[in-house]
């Protein structure tokens, strides 16, 4: 059996086998909770573009609500990771699904040589197309999966030809050794880490954002949590 | 010569040429006003078009307001998203009856106001963490809209989601929206819209209304805009639909053009493309749809009616035309033009062959011995000398005495080598004085005094004659007074009646090569 990690929950797949975001063979582990705060502000550059042309994208846009704001998902948007001191292992194989006009997650923040499957779950075909490398064009049906494994750090952008709102990006850092989503409701997240120092650090848009927390030490028993919010407004405040 | 006959015949002929020439004129003039008017037309017939989507999508935002502000709908939609991830979250699936049952309820409303008119195929409700939450099929299920098959599948989709597409985050972020999206091979029409519940400011999920723009859609687009149109998505057609007064056939016409409009910088940038000819006699001018599909669009075509040749604009004539023609008028010139030619044909070929042939019933009755070429005009004159000569010929032949006069040039020398009196010198005799030349007009000759004088008498006429051809001619006849012309004629007269032993010579007035002869004939009895 493997398991893949989708979208800040734990899945059953047939092909793939390990665990959640950790590496193998790790001593145990310990819970390190958090939250992130100031993303109420930040607006995914795609929908930022969509905004600038809006002759190209619609007819009639009116807000009807008494406070129209971006409603951002940061379950989707924001990847927070635990960066550990030193170089860490390929994680376990991640799962992107693409639907909805957006990929789920829209950013994820993995260490090299981590496996990654796209899976198309629209019921009609999608088009993912990227500059990176070892990615080649080709329609997935629906139902499809692609994978794909970047092979050194960097930022690697993919894009969907038939949908321009599908913009995702996957980091490739050298000490990851943890990742999680946000939960919408608050903004909290849950690492699970082996006893160590790390520092925790969101991404959106393919960027890191706002102020890192350094010096972030989980203790040999747990759980634990972190004794300041991670700040991802733009300005870090 | 029958010049006037001729230059009639010239003019007609001109006329004739200018007309066949103004007609293919008014044809290259009308078609290039036509292609003129067909880039007009098209210009205009998109812009109708594209407003017209834009009303229909404005008015299908309004058809789902009665959705979206439903009491029922925004309710169990708060009831499902609040409860994801508490404690509430086994009573979900109660929920979702809930809402699929207040959905129901609503889109039959909906697809009753306006006759349906502006009904989506299909809405869904949107929670805000971008799931689907409820799908209920609207004027799908009543057959008169069309999904594509996989929408079947959607409701045991668990992974599906709408929420990252432009309209459904802006109807999430507090906007009524509109898009069209491409999903699969099919083109949308999308409205959207929040749904916020009671007490709140912010929504609590999207409704999105969905419709499929199909043959029928396009058709009844086409039909209010009188319209040829063709949508299409990356290159391939998707529908099309044609108002009854147009060709349908049209809408084949631009299947080529659809590929390469993806890298068309026109389309791309401007949102639309200026009016061309995409065949001999077909237009087209093609529109991007504002939207997700973003290389999506619809093609507006329109046949030229341009004219091969003029006789089909006569052809194309209408009644109207035909009943208000002046063909009286037309008929009176054309009447009159004939008129004028035989007119003219009669003067200048049935006169004079007609004098020719009176002349050769006398010569034939033996009431004259020749043809008078003097009493006839141009080639007839010609035709009279010739036959005169002939006659001669045949009858010197024939060893008979020549009834015809005497040539004077044959005994005077050639006419050339003499002055304008030289027709009356003798070989020899010397030219006139100078001083003639700048003599006096001659006057009135001295009428013959008796009987006697018969012959003076005689050469008094010839000499009016003669000085009356010679004016003909254009020749001077100063100088040329009645005593020297006779004294001419007697040495003449001398000369013929030595040399043929005749009893007295005739001088007959003629005109050769333009100028003004006399002839000689000896006659034999008194």
């Amino acid at each position: 059996m493997t398991r893949i990690r989708v979208a800040g929950a734990v899945r059953l797949a047939p092909a793939l086998c390990l665990a959640s975001g950790v590496a193998l063979a790790a001593p145990a582990t310990v819970q390190l909770k958090g939250r992130i705060v100031g993303y109420e502000k930040l607006v995914p550059e795609v929908n930022a573009e969509a905004q600038r042309s809006p002759q190209a994208w619609y007819s009639w846009r009116i807000p009807w609500a008494l406070r129209a704001r971006f409603p951002l998902l940061v379950s989707r948007e924001i990847c927070v990771v635990a960066l550990a001191a030193t170089a860490t292992p390929a994680l376990d194989p991640v799962l992107i699904k693409v639907t909805g006009g957006r990929t789920n997650p829209v950013t994820l923040v993995v260490s090299p040589g981590t496996r990654i499957a796209f899976k198309n779950a629209d019921p009609f075909p999608h088009d993912l197309t990227s500059g990176t490398a070892n990615w080649s064009r080709a329609i997935m049906q629906a139902g499809g999966t692609r994978e794909w494994t970047p092979a050194a750090p960097g930022v690697s952008e993919f894009r969907d030809d038939l949908f321009p709102s599908v913009r995702t990006f996957v980091v490739a850092e050298k000490n990851v050794a943890a990742f999680a989503f946000p939960s919408d409701k608050d903004g909290s997240f849950v690492f699970t880490l082996p006893p160590g120092d790390y520092t925790v650090k969101a991404y959106f848009g393919g960027n890191p954002v706002g102020r890192p927390l350094t010096n972030v030490t989980v203790p040999q028993r747990g759980p634990a949590e972190l004794k300041e919010p991670l700040v991802v407004s733009a300005d870090g405040k | 010569m029958m010049v006037l006959s001729r230059f009639w015949y010239a003019l007609l002929g001109l006329l004739a040429a200018t007309a066949v020439g103004f007609a293919f004129a008014l044809t290259f003039l009308y078609n290039q006003r036509e292609d003129s008017h067909n880039a007009t037309q098209l210009a205009a017939d998109s812009q109708t078009v594209e407003w017209s989507f834009k009303i229909d999508s404005r008015r299908r935002l309004d058809a789902l307001l009665p959705i979206a502000v439903n009491p029922g709908v925004a309710n169990h939609t708060a009831e499902i998203v609040y409860a994801a991830g508490s404690a509430e979250a086994p009573k979900i699936a109660g929920f979702r009856l809930e809402l699929q049952k207040a959905l129901r309820t609503v889109s039959a409303a909906a697809k009753e106001a306006n006759g349906g008119a502006y009904a989506p195929d299909v809405v869904m409700v949107v929670g805000r963490d971008s799931r689907v939450l409820g799908i209920e099929r609207v004027l799908a299920e009543a057959g008169r809209g069309h999904l594509p098959g996989w929408f079947d599948t959607l409701e045991q989709n668990p992974d599906f989601e709408l929420g990252g597409y432009f309209a459904v985050v802006d109807a999430l972020g507090g906007f009524e929206r509109d898009d069209v999206w491409q999903l699969g091979d099919h083109l949308f029409l999308v409205a959207a819209r929040p749904i916020i519940a009671e007490g709140s400011t912010q929504p609590i999920g999207a409704i999105v209304g969905l419709k499929a723009i199909d043959d029928a859609f396009v058709k009844t687009l086409a039909k209010s805009t009188r319209t040829s149109l063709v949508f299409f998505a990356r290159g391939k057609r998707t529908s099309a639909g044609a108002d009854v007064s147009r060709d349908p056939g049209e809408l084949d016409a631009v299947s080529d053009e659809l590929s390469a409009l993806p890298r068309n910088p026109e389309f791309v940038n401007k949102m639309r493309t200026e009016p061309r000819a995409i065949r001999a006699n077909v237009g087209a001018t093609f529109v991007r749809l504002p939207g997700e599909a973003t290389m999506a669009g619809f093609a507006v075509i329109r046949q030229s009616d341009f004219l091969s040749s003029p006789l089909e604009a006569q052809a194309r004539l209408p009644q109207s035309f035909r009943e208000h023609l002046p063909v009286a008028a037309l008929g009176g010139i054309a009447a009159l033009a004939l008129l004028i030619g035989l007119l003219l044909t009669y003067a200048e070929h049935t006169l004079p062959l007609r004098a020719l042939r009176r002349q050769a019933t006398e010569l034939k009755d033996g009431d004259a011995d020749s043809l008078v070429p003097t009493k006839l005009r141009g080639a007839y004159r010609d035709a009279a000398d010739a036959i005169n000569d002939g006659i001669e010929r045949v009858l010197i032949k024939r060893g008979g005495m020549s009834s015809r006069p005497a040539d004077l040039s044959a005994i005077l020398g050639p006419a050339a080598s003499r002055t304008p009196m030289s027709a009356f010198a003798l070989p020899g005799s010397e030219p006139p004085p100078a001083a003639a030349k700048t003599a006096p007009a001659p006057t009135e000759p001295p009428r013959p005094a008796s009987s006697a004088s018969s012959e003076e008498g005689e050469w008094l006429r010839v000499y009016e004659e003669f000085l009356d051809m010679k004016r003909q001619c254009g020749e001077p006849v100063e100088g040329l007074t009645f005593a020297k012309f006779t004294a001419t004629l007697r040495k003449n007269r001398d000369a013929l009646m030595s040399r043929h032993a005749c009893v007295s010579v005739r001088f007959t007035v003629y005109a050769k090569e333009g100028r003004a002869q006399l002839k000689a004939s000896p006659v034999r009895d008194s």
